[in-house]
């Protein structure tokens, strides 16, 4: 009778926390409840909801890092709520993950380089998916299955076994248009107006513009030196060619040395002095010559170039990440200020802003499950959510009825959402929705559209969803004056009349690539340090004859560090890994 | 007579075990600081079997192929490289062995302050720069030295130069502006065991030396100084065995390719051949012969101040 008393009191209790949790959880979740269904119910591939677990997904390198105060987004609890997956990460910088390495000590996921792909295997720390694929794996074949034959047989060290999956690959559907560019010939838009809008074909009358710039606004408000371009010093060798890789159209094969131009070919970017590296070289040195290139960016870290962009001190710069903040704070004072920077649709030019429609997918963000994982079944389940086109949507557009509507067939943002955004305070953030960070796990590459309805992944990316009322005054001028609905268009009306392009002139040679001997390794490393000493002497430079004298001394050192032997092997591995991908077409 | 000498020999070896048995407690106190060292010093010794294999990270030793001494070889044949770091090294030592009676003498001269709070105010104003890391005193450094820092819009306004110049990107002022540094992060720290020798020595001293009509700058030269030297010499022994090891973080903080053929000083080549370029190998030989070198040296100036001034640390 007692035992009988017990139970039905426990039963009564259990029914009412199921109730009352199950209240406390309609309001918590606020927003994601009614999100919730309408995720399951348009995810076939979503695994259903299995034993709770917490999977860390240990990614290497900085730009997969979310604010750990502002961690788990809001999104991240969606997945939790729709997997049973607590998700968590941890970032590596190189030196550490390969200490990690070393140590063994790594955890359920990693999110790596294709570099370490190798040594993973070798060192058996990681395991074949091949089963998992088939139980756990349907959102990641439905993805694209190209991707897996070819992770099977180039990255498998010739053992035929799936170790790896790649991020960011394009599924069937085409890739859409962008709003607006990160990369390009960018400059003041106040002043190139107040110019009158002046027309330039070269590097050269790109200069004088800039120039004339200067000497109309040679100090900043604040009293400061303005200058054309700085630089910094501490990201390495490569973003010394970086204006030139990215506005005509260059890929790169390494960090810095070898790169593929837009007609598929190699190029030795160390030696070839009509390469991204001397061009750009070239280019600084001129502004070097006419006193618009900061004479600290050789000394500058990335912190210190911020807080000069920051002061508007730079017209121009060859990305826009640093020097927008200049333009929020102007909001701040001036709602209606045009003092922002853009992209001029220049015509021979290239845009990266559309990533690379291939059905392989990213393998410099490469997803492997490690043997330390003991629920590598759930590990899998996650990889699997990140292929899943819902969650890919989630993460980028945010919550249905929330951030956006779909209104006659078409998403469209809710003005809340455009706000937040716009504010991109840590309450937005903190929801995180269409964030860099997410872009290197997400399996499916964010400008697709959804392989069901059609519609966009991204809709703070589609210039279909955009509401022109939201852009900023400069954006406004800038389409106004270019007669474009959306930044991006005055560039990609320029791709459509075949006078510039994109990343579709691209074939993904990279990715079939071996992993560098160690000896051609070390001559590349010579390599890159002769040219980092060398860089600051030849911009530097007095005059065109001083500069083609500093050029051929840093050549000769180049030769004599082994460059032609090196670029021998990337070469003959280029030339065969072309044959691979063209066969894949 | 024989008989006497074995019997107070017995009483002093009973005697000195007496003083064990009743003081061995002591030397628990030395435990954790051995288990320390032991840990953090030895056992990663462990690790210089990497140096004779193709080490690359995560593939296990039994996976890895044994090259035997081919990095060590490499280290001599590695088109100069290691020449060039070794003289940075050097350059950089012997010049902190120029500076090294700095912290001493200005010890001595903060003991001669005669105002407490004074002297209180100037010992942590300079002791304070040894607790800021290098990377915030390169932010400092930039915001003083850099084109349109501090000092050259001072040297501009007041036309002592012409034209704005950048210290920090200097090639020919490396060895001293990175000397100097050093010095005014570590002047005021290192002159803390000095201050504690000072406190140390007996003032009937200094009295005995007024009596012979010793003056204040008499008492420092016959007193003061005497009485610093030994610290001095040991420490001066301790950090030759550094020669080849002056440190990391201030030259990487600093390392820019207007200034790295200079400012590459071992330590940093160690670091950029190993992690950066994942040479791992190659960079423990490295470090193995940097330690070797360190400890050769290290004995070579003991045995050669126990020779010149009996004074040795073991």
């Amino acid at each position: 009778m007692v035992k009988m008393k017990r139970k039905i009191i426990s039963s009564v209790l259990a029914v009412s926390i199921m109730i009352t949790l199950a209240g406390c959880g309609e309001k918590a979740s606020n927003s994601s409840s009614k999100e919730s269904s309408a995720i399951t119910s348009t995810s076939s591939n979503t695994s259903s909801i299995g034993k709770k677990v917490t999977i860390t997904v240990g990614s290497v390198g900085a730009s997969n890092a979310a604010e750990e105060a502002l961690w788990p987004w809001e999104t991240v609890n969606k997945l939790e709520e729709l997997t049973g997956i607590t998700f968590k990460q941890v970032i590596y910088t190189d030196e550490k993950f390969k200490i990690q390495l070393t140590a063994g000590d790594l955890p359920d996921i990693l999110n790596v380089k294709s570099e370490y792909a190798k040594q993973l295997i070798d060192g058996d720390l990681i395991i074949p998916m091949d089963n998992l694929l088939k139980t756990n794996g349907q959102a990641i074949e439905a993805v694209s299955k190209a991707r897996i034959d070819f992770m099977k047989s180039n990255f498998s060290n010739d053992t035929g076994k799936l170790y790896f999956i790649p991020t960011q690959t394009s599924p069937g559907t085409p890739v859409s248009d962008v709003v607006t560019s990160w990369n390009g010939y960018i400059v003041r838009w106040d002043y190139y107006k107040e110019l009158g809008y002046p027309q330039f074909k070269t590097d050269k009358e790109f200069l004088q513009i800039l120039s004339q710039m200067q000497q109309k606004h040679p100090k900043t408000k604040d009293g400061k030196k303005t200058y054309a371009f700085g630089m910094w010093n501490d990201w390495g060798l490569g973003q010394w060619s970086w204006r030139s890789v990215l506005d005509f159209g260059y890929t790169n094969l390494s960090a810095n040395g070898y790169v593929q131009n837009s007609q598929n070919q190699i190029i030795n970017n160390y030696t070839d002095v009509n390469g991204p590296q001397w061009n750009d070289l070239k280019f600084y040195n001129s502004a070097y010559r006419m006193g618009m290139f900061d004479p600290d960016s050789f000394t500058m870290k990335l912190n210190d170039y911020t807080a000069k962009a920051t002061a508007g001190q730079y017209l121009s710069s060859h990305v826009d990440w640093f020097v927008n903040a200049f333009y929020t704070n102007e909001l701040k004072t001036n709602p209606n200020s045009i003092s922002g920077y853009v992209m001029l649709p220049i015509e021979g030019t290239y845009s990266v802003a559309v990533p690379y429609p291939n059905k392989i997918g990213n393998t410099g963000n490469l997803f492997c499950i490690t043997k330390n994982s003991p629920n590598s079944d759930r590990a899998m389940d996650l990889i699997n959510a990140f292929n899943d086109p819902d969650i890919v949507r989630l993460f980028m557009s945010g919550f249905k009825g929330i951030d956006y509507n779909i209104i006659d067939g078409k998403m469209v943002p809710t003005k809340t959402s455009l706000d937040a955004k716009a504010l991109n305070d840590d309450k937005w953030k903190k929801r995180g929705v269409g964030f860099g960070g997410s872009l290197n796990f997400l399996g499916i590459n964010v400008t697709s559209n959804h392989p069901k309805d059609g519609m966009t992944m991204n809709i703070f990316g589609d210039p279909a969803s955009v509401d022109p009322k939201t852009f900023t005054p400069v954006q406004k001028d800038y389409n106004t004056y270019y007669k474009s609905d959306y930044p991006y268009q005055a560039f990609s009306n320029l791709i459509k009349q075949n006078k510039a392009y994109d990343s579709k002139v691209f074939m993904p040679i990279g990715m079939a690539m071996k992993t560098t001997p160690e000896d051609i390794k070390r001559i590349d490393v010579k390599l890159d340090n002769i040219i980092t000493k060398a860089i600051p002497k030849v911009i530097m430079t007095k005059s065109d004859d001083a500069f083609n004298t500093e050029m051929n001394k840093v050549l000769k050192e180049l030769k004599d560090a082994g460059a032609d032997e090196a670029f021998a092997w990337w070469k003959t591995e280029f030339e065969a890994s072309k044959v691979i991908i063209e066969k894949m077409k | 007579m024989q008989e006497i000498i074995s019997k107070i020999q017995k009483q002093k070896v009973e005697s000195k075990n007496k003083d064990v048995r009743k003081n061995y407690k002591l030397l628990f106190f030395a435990i954790p600081l051995c288990l320390f060292v032991f840990m953090f010093a030895y056992v990663p010794l462990f690790g210089w079997i990497y140096a004779f294999y193709d080490f690359r990270a995560g593939v296990p030793l039994s996976k890895t192929p044994f090259v035997g001494l081919k990095y060590f070889l490499l280290a001599f044949t590695d088109g100069g490289d290691l020449l060039r770091v070794m003289k940075n090294t050097l350059t950089f030592y012997f010049l902190g062995l120029i500076l090294s009676p700095a912290p001493m003498i200005f010890a001595i001269l903060l003991n001669e302050i005669k105002s407490k709070r004074f002297k209180k105010l100037v010992q942590t104003t300079t002791t304070l720069p040894n607790f800021i890391s290098w990377v915030i005193v390169f932010s400092l450094a930039f915001t003083i030295f850099s084109y349109e820092g501090l000092a050259n819009q001072i040297l501009l306004k007041y036309k002592i130069i012409a034209d704005a110049t950048n210290i920090i990107g200097e090639e020919k002022m490396v060895f001293i502006f990175q000397t100097l540094l050093g010095l005014w992060k570590g002047l005021g720290w290192g002159a803390i065991i000095y201050l504690a020798g000072i406190a140390g020595i007996d003032s009937e001293l200094y009295d005995a030396a007024k009596v012979d009509g010793a003056g204040r700058f008499g008492c420092i030269r016959h007193v003061t100084f005497p009485g610093l030297m030994a610290t001095y010499i040991v420490l001066l022994l301790l950090s030759i065995s550094s020669m080849v090891s002056v440190g990391f973080e201030q030259y990487f903080v600093f390392n820019n390719s207007l200034v790295a053929d200079k400012i590459e000083v071992l330590d940093l080549y160690v670091y950029r051949v190993g992690f950066a370029n994942n040479d791992y190998s190659y960079g423990i030989a490295i470090g193995i012969m940097k330690t070797l070198i360190g400890v050769g040296l290290l004995f070579g100036a003991n045995s050669l101040s126990k020779k010149i001034r009996g004074v040795s640390i073991f």
